[in-house]
């Protein structure tokens, strides 16, 4: 979904009586998660390297080369992206949320 | 109930400026059916945008049953847009993502009515405006006039005591548009008050006021 779309959403929620608090609540939940959806999707990608470099160096002969994942890199990883997701949807919708519902409608 | 006092609405400065207001005045009574008609481009949906609290004037005063908007937080003006009025739009402006029963559930959300309600509230508005059918359709697959007739749905959707109306029937064929007409006037007829905005002639004997509108000015109120 473009940023012009989103834009145009806020205008609407703001005609129908949304408070600034709850237009930042619904972008930030919702960007919040898109971000921790890409920092899964890396997270599956980056172990699975790790692995594959693993078995690779172990057939060479490399037997100390191991792939080495803990517990707290995981959730640190997962929080990181949905900081990042939170953080990336509060600017615009802060912005957006500020000006009046038809300066945010006719952002089309 | 709504009373503009001097109010101009100037866009831009220097070369580009654009004076879309000048010194209007106005008020508008409870059950009243106002119409704002006049020209493309001559001012009516800047008026009728300042007297919803969407936008705010250059310069001049609203009032709303006597105290000045102009005063009012932007909490209280979200309360005004979200219980006393309701706003239908001549794009409609629905969420392309929600469902028209979720459309018009949307407000009720927004003020925070529990589930149970806000589900049946929004079947029987659909099924006011001849919806019941479409409740899971999303607004890609609904004609002109039947988004319009969701928007209805949700502009009632919190029981507001005026509707804000601009151009309803613009994009749409005269007999969708006829539909929407007649709708407006059952709901006037219940009491709410209706402020539209047109630049057709021929929806006058729908209202009881009529304010023309030329160049931004008021060039006649027509009382019924
Ligand atoms: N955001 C804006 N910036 C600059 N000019 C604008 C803006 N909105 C409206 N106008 C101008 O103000 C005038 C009145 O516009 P509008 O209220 O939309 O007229 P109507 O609804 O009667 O067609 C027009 O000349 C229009 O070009
Ligand atoms: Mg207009």
């Amino acid at each position: 979904m473009s940023i012009l779309e989103r834009r145009k959403d806020i205008g609407i929620l703001k005609a129908l009586g949304a408070e600034t608090t709850d237009i930042l609540a619904i972008f930030i939940i919702e960007s919040g998660f898109l971000g921790l959806f890409g920092g899964v999707i890396g997270l599956i990608l980056g172990i699975l390297l790790a692995k594959g470099i693993e078995i690779v160096a172990h057939k060479m002969g490399y037997l100390m080369v191991n792939a080495y994942i803990s517990y707290e890199l995981i959730v640190g990883i997962l929080a990181f992206s949905f900081l990042v997701g939170v953080i990336s949807g509060y600017f615009p919708a802060k912005s957006g949320a500020k000006l009046n519902p038809i300066e945010t409608l006719r952002g089309e | 109930m709504i009373r503009a006092e001097n109010v101009w609405k100037i866009y831009g400065r220097g070369e580009a400026k654009t004076i879309a207001l000048k010194n209007i005045n106005l008020e508008i009574e409870e059950g009243e059916f106002v119409m704002i008609r006049g020209p493309s481009g001559c001012g009516k949906s800047t008026l009728l945008n300042i007297l919803a609290l969407l936008d705010v004037p250059t310069k001049g005063e609203v009032y709303y049953k006597g105290r000045k908007t102009s005063l009012m937080s932007e909490n209280k003006k979200a309360i005004f847009r979200r219980k006393i009025s309701g706003f239908i739009f001549q794009q409609f402006h629905l969420i392309k993502t929600l469902t028209a029963l979720e459309n018009v559930e949307l407000p009720m959300i927004l003020d925070e009515k529990d589930k149970y309600y806000r589900r049946k509230r929004a079947k029987k508005l659909l099924e006011m405006v001849g919806l019941e059918n479409r409740l899971n359709h999303y607004p890609h697959q609904l004609s002109g006039g039947q988004q319009q007739r969701v928007a209805i749905a949700r502009a009632l959707a919190n029981n507001p005591k005026i509707i804000f109306a601009d151009e309803p029937t613009g994009n749409l064929d005269s007999k969708s548009g006829i539909t929407v007409m007649e709708m407006l006037k059952e709901l006037n007829e219940k009491g709410i008050t209706i402020i539209m905005v047109t630049h057709e002639q021929e929806l006058e004997r729908y209202a009881s006021k009529i304010i023309k509108l030329r160049d931004g000015e008021i060039i006649e109120i027509v009382k019924k």
